[in-house]
């Protein structure tokens, strides 16, 4: 079940079309189901006027921070884990503990702790980077084939070496599983963040795009809104995730 | 390429179906009113806890309440056809009149003491406050921002002045907020959060509805789809008499009001009474401001068109 | 040199208790090709790993070269039978030249592709290890193995999960590489044909990880499958190789 980039803009399109159909056909109200020609003028001004593209590189610089500093806390963690069974399961009870915690659910306290400016936020979408991060690191991790470290033993890799040139590879496709994760996990977490408690200093992203568009009743704007969002999700998952997996892991073998 | 069309046609179908949903006509007769939570919101309470309504509606009708956590689900509610009526601040209900909705205003329920609270020492006026101050309130387009933003402009020439320092936040989590004198240095909010704020040490209003507005305003008003006004006049007047009868009791036997919704509000009677005795808190059905908030909005493009009051009101 | 390995008086038992070897003595002898022959679970990948150090026995000593060791070193290169030992991103190139790399040798590319030739891999450097059959994984296995310049190979069971024609020809090749370079192989095996056909000198095991037979072997390098010297030998190691539990 794979498709790729044309196919699904395809289908998006299509999708486009049929919403026109169903409206002309329909009788709504234009605040319901506004016409896609409000929606993709409301889109255009929003790229020209509001800088929606400013927003939603924010938005994404945000997660890019989070994705960066979950998967080196995660290795951290995970390293520190594998040096005593004390830590080890500390770690284990502190994912099962966290991992199944919305990162929304935790708003409410961290605006307590620390405030509604943007390190709550990366707070919030760090947690939801953190522990899914963590589970597929500890995976790769601990899967390591014994005869890898037994080479290792032989040849007299350095410790650092062998994390560089055997662990980091050998865990590649866990933290890809888990960047795509983490990815939709902080993607959502910080539309749902904004959507809430509104511009991170002062700059909001593209929930907190959504958010003003709703309390103005600018339907049209609610759906170019939603529109930047799929299509956001589409081309990150198409062009950076599949082109970075098509020329590792699975150039190599280690999925199919 | 048979069953690529049997396919799309499949999708077709469905999405017709799910097109169609949501629209299940009411078989009985039934009037759905939403509310908020505030103390401003007290006639309503009233008629809801002694079931007033129920008791004056005629025959075969029946009520059902909801609330609502804020204006723009009230609106969507509204729009998807699952609320005839709801209540709310006058420019909320002016962002929808101007996007089109068809709805009236029948009533208002109160002005209230509304304003801006601080705990930061040297924030006297709007000027003081700094790039960093955070201002806490419902959302833009509320009665609150757009109070604010009147303000701003009377003191800085700038209305948007701190479109980039709000942050949105429902009146309880505001308070919180506001309380941890963490970032955020204030909040614009209403009874009786804002009477909890200014009982405690060190906080004090710097800004009052009023005085942004230059004027006094109704708070809360109630709006009737025009659906629901055209098909049934005779129960949208029921509905204002009873609210006009609970606003009078309201001002007239505080004592017995506040026995009635100390419960319903989880505040103790004496504290319940001085909240809604508290100055600046006068319940009346008379909408007032209203011209006063078009003006303003229309000016700086949060609404389009130049609406007159007598097309907003009923009857 | 006669006595190249060395151990004396080795004992070692896993914790859970199970393999244990007790007051193990062997000598190998330098640039054989040492075989140890017999059933499943007698304790013979447990010598290899104690030869290679990657464990350390309880009690007793090994001696490589006539100095005492304890520590794995890449003059003891071990093998194991497992097919996934190359690395999947590296090509078989950068996998045989790895060993180059980690001992810091020059020239890498073109010792890697020297290694590569020798077993018949040289078409086959910019491939990925999931690209490569069964048999030329082996193939490139062995050739990293060799391409430390190690004076011990340590094998186990390596040709376990090929087919008998891949098989064969392994044989033939692994065989060939270790008459020209001359270094020391031992391996593990249990399968009596292969001992026969390569090996100088075979340790018949039992059971109890004790030696049964210690016996020269001299049609290593033999592969006429046919003769009637190979039938007999053969007949002979069947009757001494106890047969497994069943």
């Amino acid at each position: 079940m794979k498709s790729g980039l044309g196919v699904k803009l395809l289908w998006f399109v299509f999708f486009l079309i049929l919403w026109e159909i169903i409206r002309i056909t329909g009788d709504f109200s234009p605040l319901v189901y506004p016409s896609l020609k409000s929606i993709l003028y409301s889109l255009i001004t929003s790229v020209t006027n509001e800088g929606i593209i400013n927003q939603l590189v924010f938005s994404l610089g945000l997660i890019t921070v989070a994705l960066i500093t979950g998967t080196v806390l995660a290795f951290l963690l995970v390293l520190g884990s594998h040096t005593s069974p004390i830590l080890d399961s500390l770690l284990n009870s502190l994912i099962s503990f966290f991992h199944p915690l919305p990162g929304i659910a935790i708003l409410p306290v961290v605006i307590l702790w620390s405030g509604t400016g943007i390190k709550s936020i990366l707070i919030i979408i760090i947690h939801s980077v953190l522990w899914p991060m963590a589970t597929n690191v500890y995976a790769g991790y601990s899967g390591i084939p014994e005869n890898y470290t037994l080479f290792a033993k032989n040849y007299r890799m350095s410790k650092i070496r062998f994390f560089a040139e055997i662990t980091l590879p050998h865990s590649m496709p866990y933290i890809f599983a888990g960047l795509k994760i983490s990815f939709a996990r902080s993607w959502r977490a910080l539309i749902s963040a904004e959507m809430i408690f509104g511009a991170a200093g002062g700059k909001g992203g593209i929930g907190w795009y959504i958010f003003s568009k709703r309390v103005f009743m600018d339907t049209p704007g609610i759906y170019a809104g939603l529109i930047v969002i799929i299509l956001t999700g589409i081309i990150i998952e198409e062009l950076f995730f599949n082109y970075i997996e098509k020329n590792t892991i699975r150039k190599w073998g280690m999925i199919n | 390429m048979r069953s690529t069309i049997r396919s799309v046609l499949l999708i077709f179908i469905i999405i017709i179906i799910f097109s169609g949903c949501g629209k299940e006509g009411k078989s009985e007769k039934k009037i759905i009113i939403a509310e908020q939570y505030g103390l401003a919101y007290a006639p309503v309470q009233i008629i809801r806890l002694e079931k007033i309504l129920e008791t004056r509606l005629p025959k075969g009708w029946s009520v059902e309440w909801k609330k609502l956590s804020n204006t723009a689900a009230i609106r969507e509610a509204m729009l998807s056809g699952n609320l005839d009526v709801g209540f709310m601040g006058l420019p909320p209900f002016l962002i929808g009149y101007d996007k089109g909705m068809n709805w009236k205003m029948f009533t208002a329920l109160c002005e209230a003491p509304v304003g801006l609270v601080t705990w930061k020492d040297d924030i006297m006026t709007l000027s003081d406050f700094k790039n960093e101050d955070r201002i806490a309130l419902p959302q833009p387009g509320s009665i609150q921002h757009i109070l604010l933003s009147m303000a701003a402009e009377r003191e800085t020439g700038n209305p948007g002045l701190f479109d980039n320092r709000i942050v949105t936040m429902a009146h309880p989590d505001g308070m919180n907020a506001l309380l941890s004198k963490n970032d955020i240095t204030a909040h614009f909010t209403s009874p009786p959060f804002i009477m909890k704020e200014l009982e405690e040490q060190g906080f004090r209003m710097i800004l009052s509805g009023n005085d942004a507005m230059g004027g006094s305003f109704s708070f809360i008003g109630g709006a009737v789809t025009d659906d629901f006004n055209n098909k049934y006049p005779e129960i949208i007047s029921i509905l204002s008499d009873v609210i006009g009868e609970a606003v009078d009791f309201i001002e007239t036997d505080p004592e017995k009001a506040v026995s009635i919704l100390a419960e319903n509000y989880n505040f103790p009677e004496d504290e319940l009474y001085k909240y809604l005795t508290w100055e600046g808190m006068n319940f009346s059905t008379e909408i007032s401001g209203m011209n006063n908030f078009i003006e303003f909005m229309h000016k700086n493009s949060y609404i389009k068109s130049d609406i007159r009051t007598g097309e907003l009101y009923t009857k | 040199m006669k006595n190249f390995i060395e151990l004396s008086d080795i004992s070692f038992s896993y914790k859970s208790g199970s393999c244990v070897i007790r007051d193990f003595n062997l000598v190998v002898p330098e640039k054989s090709f040492f075989c140890f022959l017999g059933p499943s679970g007698c304790g013979k990948s447990t010598l290899l790993k104690i030869i290679s150090s990657m464990i350390l026995p309880d009690k007793g000593v090994l001696k490589i070269k006539g100095k005492k060791t304890d520590k794995p070193d890449p003059e003891r290169i071990i093998v194991f039978q497992d097919d996934n030992q190359l690395f999947p991103w590296l090509t078989t190139l950068q996998n045989v030249s790895l060993p180059l790399l980690l001992l810091k040798k020059s020239g890498r590319e073109e010792k890697g592709q020297e290694y590569l030739k020798q077993v018949y891999l040289e078409k086959y450097g910019n491939y990925y290890p999931y690209q490569l059959s069964g048999g030329m994984k082996k193939r490139a296995i062995i050739a990293r193995a060799l391409a430390g310049s190690p004076d011990i190979l340590l094998l186990d069971e390596p040709f376990s999960s090929l087919d008998a024609q891949t098989r064969i020809s392994l044989h033939k090749l692994i065989y060939s590489l270790w008459e020209k370079s001359g270094i020391t192989v031992i391996f593990v095996t249990h399968d009596i044909d292969e001992a026969l056909t390569l090996s100088t000198d075979i340790a018949v095991m039992k059971k109890n990880g004790q030696i049964s037979a210690l016996l020269k072997n001299h049609l290593s390098g033999n592969f006429d499958y046919a003769s009637p010297s190979f039938f007999q030998k053969r007949k002979v190691l069947y009757d001494m190789i106890e047969t497994p539990d069943m």
